[in-house]
């Protein structure tokens, strides 16, 4: 601890959860985004009070109009307000991420640490069958069973369902590389010498010790999913194209018209993504250096 | 300490781990019995099996590659072998329990020290929160911590290693458990907390009369606490005798240079005893033969070719070694001529 910096001093008293909290308010950069991404979160989901605009509302008349004080951000080739679908479509693209986060961390880790405790043929199987999925080539994947899906389920949430069902892969093994490593320490066979089941042994001693990476790798999902949704909608295999999201708005820029002479149409919703993925990915970085014990930064 | 109940009876127990498809005894044929209330301990070196003897007696062996493969442990008169895990959680916790050598990283970190003593509570026993909380803080001042109304609320970082033992031992003398098996308990201690703690488990002897078994390669703590002996070697028991008697006379040559090994005060020298060599690794384990004859001062050519059988040398006192097998003429058990290497 010779390079710990002078303003790094924990009380002793402190639960792991109170000094990582400190560390993380200490990170301004984290702090920044996630002040930043809370801001998007409640516009988004604030949405229909923000703007009372119809956002599935054609309007010939108005078509491609640069930004003024009736349309902020300009209207859209269809005469749809960009600053309607931007807020509308930040609550799209927010939701599949944070869905899909929620559904792959959940399963990914009830796999893993099935697989990692267990062991032995529990573990071979359920590794196996993980390698099968992950083998699935993405994009074929997600076109296909969203044709398949389409119309059983509503809207987004056929995107959700299709993407999580297809990268659950990595979290169960990064949960099961950590629980095989955190299941040799000694606390663990304490814990089975008083007789408590299994299931207890995972979800009160090994979950709450391999939490950390759990929530990084979550941040970084939450980021990683935001892309795919735009890139799945930006190839149109996305949401539907009633539902304005982020990648929606993007695909009309893949005409050399708009690209080059209607910007507003197409930069609002890009720069949205590029700063709500870099925020979401500074905030990762600052949970990973705050849960890290041995980091001083 | 005779004449009492027996509590644990340990008939021929082989447990095996799997290496390579192949499966290899780490505790071979191992047979004896605990009393009510005895304290026996089980000595030898590192890698002897004594660890590995008692998870099999709690069945906690690691899943993957561990397996009983032979014998029988019966609980007062109970078999556990084909208990299912489930049976065994009522028996781990309450009725057998176990201390662990490394303190610090016995206790979860991320809990604190109340919930952890807690858990064993909630797990045998149908108790409100309050009431083990009060259980706990009570427990605590059993074994010895100061302040525990703040301890309870303190996380395992934040103690020393003694008192972190001494939260193990609470957590295991919550429901006045029959037998209790010390793995080590003081290694990782400090002398005057070693001492402090050994006490500490001879009070809960005496007061709540638990049998302990106490696995250490301390002889120091032997004399101190034992009525009985086991020395272990190579997966084997090869000496077992009361206390006093493995003391004053031991028979086996390897109990011998164990005892040999403790320095002592009045003696000069200049490096001290040791025995040369390590233990024979599980894979290159002799088959036919004394697994002690690599390293003994007192082997000669038999060695390689006869398996020893333990067998009684005095009252309740056996040994593992072909001195003592009665068709072998008395001048080998002094002989030093017949040294093979």
């Amino acid at each position: 601890m010779i390079n710990s910096p002078k303003h790094l001093k924990y009380s002793k008293k402190m639960s792991p959860w109170a000094m990582a909290r400190k560390k993380f308010m200490k990170n301004k950069l984290a702090m920044v985004s996630t002040c930043f991404l809370l801001f998007v979160i409640v516009i988004s989901f604030l949405a229909p009070y923000i703007t009372t605009t119809d956002i599935t509302r054609v309007n010939i008349g108005e078509t491609s109009l640069p930004p003024s004080s009736d349309h902020w951000l300009g209207t859209d080739k269809s005469g749809r307000d960009v600053y309607t679908r931007l807020l509308y479509g930040g609550r799209v693209s927010l939701m599949v991420g944070i869905s899909v986060t929620f559904i792959v961390i959940s399963f990914g880790s009830l796999i893993g640490s099935i697989a990692g405790y267990f062991g032995g043929v529990v573990d071979n199987l359920l590794m196996r069958f993980t390698d099968f999925v992950l083998n699935f080539p993405f994009l074929v994947f997600v076109i296909v069973l969203n044709a398949i899906l389409f119309g059983t389920v509503s809207g987004v949430w056929v995107l959700i369902i299709v993407i999580s069902l297809l990268s659950w892969g990595g979290t169960a093994r990064i949960v099961r590389s950590k629980i095989l490593a955190e299941k040799e320490n000694e606390y663990i066979i304490a814990a089975q010498s008083i007789g408590t089941s299994s299931a207890k042994v995972i979800i009160r001693h090994l979950l709450p010790n391999v939490i950390s990476a759990i929530i990084v790798q979550a941040t970084l999902l939450f980021a990683g999913m935001i892309a795919v949704e735009a890139a799945l909608s930006y190839l149109n295999f996305g949401v539907p194209q009633t539902v304005p999201s982020w990648g929606n708005m993007l695909s009309s820029a893949n005409e050399p018209d708009v690209l080059q002479g209607k910007p507003w149409i197409w930069i609002p919703p890009a720069l949205a993504l590029i700063v709500t993925i870099l925020s979401i990915n500074f905030i990762g970085e600052g949970l990973k250096d705050a849960l890290n014990p041995k980091s001083t930064r | 300490m005779k004449n009492n109940k027996t509590l644990l009876e340990i008939k021929n127990l082989h447990t095996g781990f799997s290496i390579n498809g192949q499966i290899y005894h780490a505790v071979d044929d191992v047979s004896f019995e605990i009393q009510e209330k005895e304290v026996i301990c089980v000595v030898g070196e590192s890698g002897c099996g004594k660890s590995v003897m008692s998870l099999s007696i709690m069945q906690l062996l690691p899943q993957e590659n561990a397996k009983i493969t032979k014998g029988e442990i019966r609980f007062n008169g109970m078999p556990l072998t084909n208990k299912t895990d489930k049976e065994m959680n009522n028996v781990r916790g309450k009725e057998i329990s176990m201390i662990f050598q490394e303190p610090m990283t016995a206790l979860n970190p991320v809990f604190t020290i109340g919930s952890q003593i807690q858990e064993v509570l909630h797990n045998h026993l149908d108790i409100s929160k309050q009431a083990a909380r009060k259980k706990s803080i009570a427990l605590m001042k059993q074994v010895g911590i100061s302040r525990p109304e703040k301890v309870v609320d303190e996380y395992p970082h934040q103690l020393s290693g003694g008192m972190r033992q001494r939260v193990m031992i609470a957590i295991a003398i919550a429901l006045n458990p029959k037998l209790l098996i010390a793995d080590e308990p003081t290694t990782a201690l400090d002398v005057t907390v070693q001492a402090q703690i050994l006490e500490l488990l001879t009070s809960i002897q005496q007061e709540a009369n638990t049998a302990i078994m106490l696995i250490t390669h301390d002889l120091g703590v032997v004399a101190e606490m034992a009525d009985s002996v086991m020395v272990m070697y190579a997966g084997q028991i090869v000496e077992t005798s009361t206390t006093v008697e493995l003391f004053s006379s031991p028979k086996h040559p390897y109990t011998e240079a164990l005892l040999h090994s403790i320095p002592k005060m009045e003696e000069d020298v200049e490096r001290l005893h040791t025995i040369g060599g390590i233990v024979p690794s599980l894979t290159s384990m002799p088959q036919v033969g004394c697994r002690f004859r690599d390293r003994c001062p007192k082997a000669f050519a038999d060695c390689r070719s006869i398996t020893p059988k333990l067998a009684p040398v005095g009252d309740g006192h056996l040994a593992r070694c072909l001195l003592y097998h009665s068709c072998y003429p008395k001048q080998h058990r002094t002989a030093e001529e017949g040294v093979e290497k």
